[in-house]
């Protein structure tokens, strides 16, 4: 047996095309699982970074019970807590160009300030007075520089401040934007300026006992008016995001790994049988089956365990790459490199392993089944047999698949699109066969080589595997593409189908003040006043599901709401009945009832600000993927009467004339008070910036799945070419004349591509309806559509590629000897 | 001239094995008057095959010439030498003659339908041929099908089915047993003599000659000598 296995591996040392092959496949699987996990993990710390790192890692803030009451040191009982920063924090706006940006203006004591090299250690030196310290990002993007004045406006009042020094972007600077920055002022100089000497009112802490919250109730139970909460708030829901990210491409994953699946388990189909002579001088030297497959089985293993310690190290190579570029201040040389844990090594060695050998099993197993006799004197070929059952299974996964979707019962879509996608993947051989006998007997007077391109196409298993391969490859593509235009197209949707023109954020710092904003300054003729509402959107969550609460002006919401389907009979009356209740109320988004099991006219408990209140459920709306599809609309007077909740409004209007002027009107009209105006425009922009990212993301596996399934047409073509060649030559001695071997050979690519045509728009939506199945399964309500701009772009590509790929043999019949191919093999 | 199928002047063919240049023919002439029947005999390795696939445009010599009804091979363009293959000249290989993916049939019209013409004009003739090597019964199976014997009649059939002028034939009746090796035999007989058609066989056997008019022996690439088995018959000509 070892001689067996030494026969194995000097094989594959020769016939590298085919290993090569093989190993890309798991490489290219395996490299994406890592480089999934590995990116997500980076994003994952980044975000986890930018908020524990703000906050210096301490994870308890120390506020007032009232807030409009400071913080006295020598009053706090500091049980469950420790190493405390005692803080006076206020927001201020920083005007600047025609722009603003919010600004955390923090006041603390030098002493509590954590330096971290000797600049900054100076920069203290200047630290008094009227003096702040600022990143050396908002320095650069905002043009400050060191000794610069700026004027802030903090609490309705103009202060301005001398830049005593700039930091790293590091701890507090860690989440700096042009948008909003932190800054330090001295506290000596924050206290005098706000009139709270002595006074602090947020104190940062790390806790004592075992657990945040255990820290937390402790020093709850020991204060009476003052209240520890934990500092890294609403972290969840991104964290969320990204794992919902994370699972998306272990979707795509899966796309690409069938792709995979299908070159390792054919690259394995075409190794045994040219190893079969081999294989049958064993068995007639006494090896047994299980010898036999022993081997093979070993040898799926070891290029599995290869491929995968191979796609760690590019995995890992792609997570450097990755967390790189996404580092937020690499510009400012703060990057630290990610730690990758060890047990992804081990993952991706099992991966592969796993991937090879379930792939290659089916091929392995059939060694089982062939008999001994037939081998040994060279006569095993086909297995009629399982042809024929695999024919019988395939018709009949088909005709089920065919009854189902006449009979459209609701719900079972994905089954018989299973059913159709495996039945054609079944019948393949089987249909190309018959048809092409058919073709072959009417062409082959007429059109000699096109008849013989299509027996060629008919016997040869490189080609059919090149058909199944682009099949897949062509589906693949056009699943991931599909699947990346319909999230794109939700996240525009939901933005692009509002109408507004004019956005103007109120911070829930600045105050109880958008009612009064909207009465006294917004009362303009260029403001459409039918259309100026306000909307909160924020976060809420009931047994362990989040979902987003979303406060509306409900008499004036439909004019904004161009994305829920409105006009639906069903829906307008939901609405008009919500509009009109005498009772506190809400509509819930579909998906979200469903994940809740909420019913209309059910009592939804809400808790909104530490207070928690039933609302009656008017209905359930299709809201689509609107912020992220469990939705709960709710009328701000709601809010603010039973949970008094104020929160960040978003003030939204048209315009009626030019919107641009509008926004530096207002921008200059509400210079006072701490907002954002901003044109619909310019939050589009932003939005399509941040879309580019997501489709990057697609893009890359849709390119992964096309490389992969280029390399492995590349490698059929170039197998199928080298096993044809003794029959080549001989037709080359019959007179087949070199420009008709060569449309022979075009002729063959041609029908290939063609194949793959017929069956790729059926297989198409079966793969979509599918995919939204299955994304529906797992949470995510997408309405996938098939693109059909994708085929023939898929299909032209294929086409090129299989052209090229014959190219080399085109031009190099020159040099072809009939009499060396009959020769040697 | 012209009562020459094949001329063959100073032909050379070497051959490189590795740096080393082996000649296996060496400086060859003669000539095939048209309608003779020749056998080529040797040991193994002297360089039978070579000279044939030479003859039939399958390879190019080192040096010299090869005219075949009166054209310099050497001269004809690709597409022309594909249509003297189909048409002029056909070849029964030692080994491997048959597309494996093709039916009997199919392998037998192969010259006719690459040379685009119509197979159904040939059903008499394919029938004729297959009832003359016994093979009817195999009519849609596959080489594979086939015995070793067997497919070497197939071989044979394809040669003659289009009625080239030349056959040139390596060791057709090797893999047969006596019985079937004489039905070949007499038919290359007959149509060499009723049709006409020059044919030239290598072979190893003494017997297989005597359906012939003359033989040649070649030993290390050169002739060794001829006989002519018909005195008064057809035959080669060699100039020294
Ligand atoms: N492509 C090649 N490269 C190198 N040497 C070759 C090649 N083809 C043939 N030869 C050599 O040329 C010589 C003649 O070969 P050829 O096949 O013509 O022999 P043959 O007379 O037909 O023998 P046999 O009776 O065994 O068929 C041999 O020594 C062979 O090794
Ligand atoms: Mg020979």
């Amino acid at each position: 047996m070892g001689l067996f296995l030494k026969f194995v591996m000097t094989s594959a040392m020769e016939k590298k095309g085919k290993f090569i092959m093989l190993l890309f496949a798991i490489l290219m699987s395996a490299t994406l699982f890592i480089a999934s996990l590995g990116v997500t993990d980076v994003m994952m710390n980044n975000y986890i970074e930018s908020y524990t790192q703000v906050m210096e890692n301490k994870e308890i803030s120390i506020k007032s019970k009232d807030p409009s009451v400071g913080i006295q040191l020598d009053e706090v009982n500091l049980k469950g807590v420790q190493d405390i920063v005692p803080q006076l924090e206020l927001k201020g706006i920083y005007r600047h160009d025609l722009d603003n940006s919010t600004v955390t203006v923090l006041g603390r004591n030098t002493q509590d300030i954590i330096t971290k090299n000797i600049n900054e250690k100076r920069a203290l030196d200047h630290f008094h007075g009227a003096t702040c310290i600022i990143s050396q990002k908002v320095s650069q993007d905002l043009h400050l520089k060191v000794n610069d004045t700026l004027q802030l406006n903090v609490n309705h009042q103009d202060i301005t401040v001398q830049v005593a020094g700039l930091f790293l972007n590091e701890g507090i600077f860690f989440g700096d934007t042009n948008e909003a920055f932190q800054m330090i002022v001295p506290y000596d100089f924050l206290a005098g300026q706000s009139n709270m000497p002595g006074m602090y009112n947020n104190i940062i802490a790390t806790g004592t006992g075992p657990s945040t919250q255990a820290s937390i109730d402790e020093f709850n139970s020991a204060n009476e008016n003052y209240v520890a909460r934990t500092s890294f708030t609403d972290q969840q829901g991104m964290l969320n995001a990204i794992k919902e990210g994370r699972i998306i491409c272990f979707a795509l994953l899966a796309v690409v790994m069938l792709l995979s699946a299908v070159i390792i388990s054919s690259s394995f189909r075409l190794i045994i049988a040219e190893r079969m002579p081999v294989i049958g001088t064993f068995f007639s030297q006494g090896a047994t089956k299980p010898n036999i497959i022993n081997v093979l089985l070993l040898e799926s293993i070891l290029f599995g365990a290869i491929g995968g310690v191979l796609s760690f190290l590019a995995g890992s190579g792609i997570t450097y790459g990755a967390a790189y570029f996404l580092s937020p201040h690499r510009e400012y040389g703060i990057f630290k490199w990610p730690t990758i844990p060890i047990y992804y090594f081990v993952l991706a060695v099992l991966f592969g392993i796993l991937l090879s050998v379930i792939s290659s099993i089916l091929p392995i197993l059939q060694i089982n089944k062939l008999s001994i006799k037939d081998v040994i004197l060279g006569a095993a070929v086909e297995n009629r047999a399982g042809n024929n059952t695999r024919k019988l299974l395939g018709s009949g996964f088909l005709v089920i698949s065919l009854l189902l979707f006449l009979v459209q019962i609701d719900g079972i879509v994905s089954i018989q699109c299973i059913l159709l996608i495996a039945g054609i993947l079944l019948v393949l051989p089987n249909l190309i066969h018959v048809v092409t006998a058919k073709l072959y007997g009417i062409l082959k007077d007429k059109v000699p080589v096109l008849a013989l391109a299509l027996n060629n196409i008919r016997t040869s298993k490189e080609l059919l595997g090149n058909i199944t391969l682009m099949l897949i490859a062509a589906l693949s593509v056009i699943t991931i593409t599909s699947v990346g235009d319909s999230i794109r197209t939700v996240m525009t949707d939901g933005f692009n189908r509002n109408n507004f023109q004019i956005q103007i954020t109120v911070p829930s710092e600045a105050g109880n003040i958008t009612d009064t904003l909207m009465k006294n300054e917004l009362n303009r003729s260029d403001i459409e006043q039918d259309t100026l509402q306000k909307l909160k959107v924020f976060g809420g969550q009931r047994n362990g599901t989040a979902f987003q609460i979303a406060g509306i002006d409900k008499d004036k919401y439909l004019s904004y709401d161009g994305y829920i389907d409105w006009t639906k009979p069903k829906n307008l009356n939901i609405y008009e009945e919500f509009k009109n209740a005498k009772v506190p109320s809400v509509i819930v988004s579909k998906s979200m009832a469903k994940a809740l099991g909420i019913q209309a006219g059910d009592k939804l408990p809400l808790t909104v600000n530490q207070t928690e209140k039933e609302l009656y459920v008017t209905g359930l709306v299709d809201m689509k993927m609107l912020y992220g599809g469990y939705v709960v609309l709710v009328d701000n007077d709601v809010l603010q009467q039973q949970f008094n909740y104020v929160g960040t409004n978003m003030i939204n209007a048209k315009a009626t004339g030019n919107d641009v002027k509008l926004r530096d009107d207002l921008r200059k009209q509400l210079s006072n008070y701490n907002v954002k105006v901003v044109t619909y425009e310019e939050l589009e922009r932003a939005n399509i910036a941040e879309n580019e990212k997501t489709i990057a993301a697609f893009s890359l596996f849709s390119l992964m799945a096309l490389v992969i399934a280029s390399f492995g047409v590349l490698n059929n073509t170039k197998i199928s070419y080298l096993n044809s060649k003794k029959n080549i030559a001989l037709l080359h001695a019959i007179g087949l004349s070199r420009q008709q071997k060569n449309r022979l050979l075009l002729f063959q690519s041609i029908f290939v591509v063609l194949w793959v045509m017929l069956l790729l728009i059926p297989c198409s939506y079966a793969m979509i309806f599918l995919t939204k199945d299955l994304l529906s399964l797992i949470g995510m309500l997408y309405d996938i559509r098939l693109n059909l701009i994708y085929v023939p772009l898929v299909l032209g590509f294929l086409l090129v590629l299989i052209v090229l790929s014959t190219l080399p043999v085109l031009l190099n019949g020159k040099r072809f000897s009939i009499i060396n191919e009959m020769k040697y093999e | 001239m012209m009562n020459n199928s094949i001329e063959i002047i100073n032909l050379n063919k070497s051959f490189y094995m590795g740096k080393e240049e082996v000649q296996v023919l060496n400086d060859l002439s003669f000539s095939v008057e048209k309608g003779s029947f020749l056998s080529i005999m040797g040991p193994s390795g002297c360089g039978k095959s070579t000279l044939l696939y030479l003859l039939g445009g399958l390879d190019d010599p080192t040096s010299g010439q090869i005219i075949i009804n009166g054209k310099d091979i050497g001269k004809l363009k690709e597409d022309e030498k594909a249509k003297m293959k189909r048409r002029d000249v056909g070849f029964v290989f030692q080994f491997h003659n048959l597309v494996p993916n093709l039916s009997v049939e199919d392998n037998i019209l192969l010259p006719i339908i690459l040379d685009g013409r119509s197979v159904k004009d040939y059903r008499i003739e394919l029938k004729g041929i297959l009832d003359l090597i016994k093979l009817s019964h195999k009519r849609t199976a596959t080489p594979r099908e086939l015995s070793g014997g067997q497919q070497q009649r197939i071989a044979v059939a394809r040669a003659l089915l289009f009625q080239p002028e030349i056959i040139l034939a390596d060791e057709p009746i090797g893999n047969l047993d006596s019985h079937n090796g004489a039905t070949i035999m007499e038919l290359f007989q007959s149509i060499n003599r009723e049709f006409g058609k020059t044919i030239i066989q290598v072979t190893h056997s003494e017997a297989s000659t005597l359906y012939g008019d003359s033989v040649i022996h070649l030993k290390d690439g050169v002739i060794e000598s001829q006989e002519s088995l018909r005195p008064c018959g057809r035959g080669v000509i060699t100039t020294l």
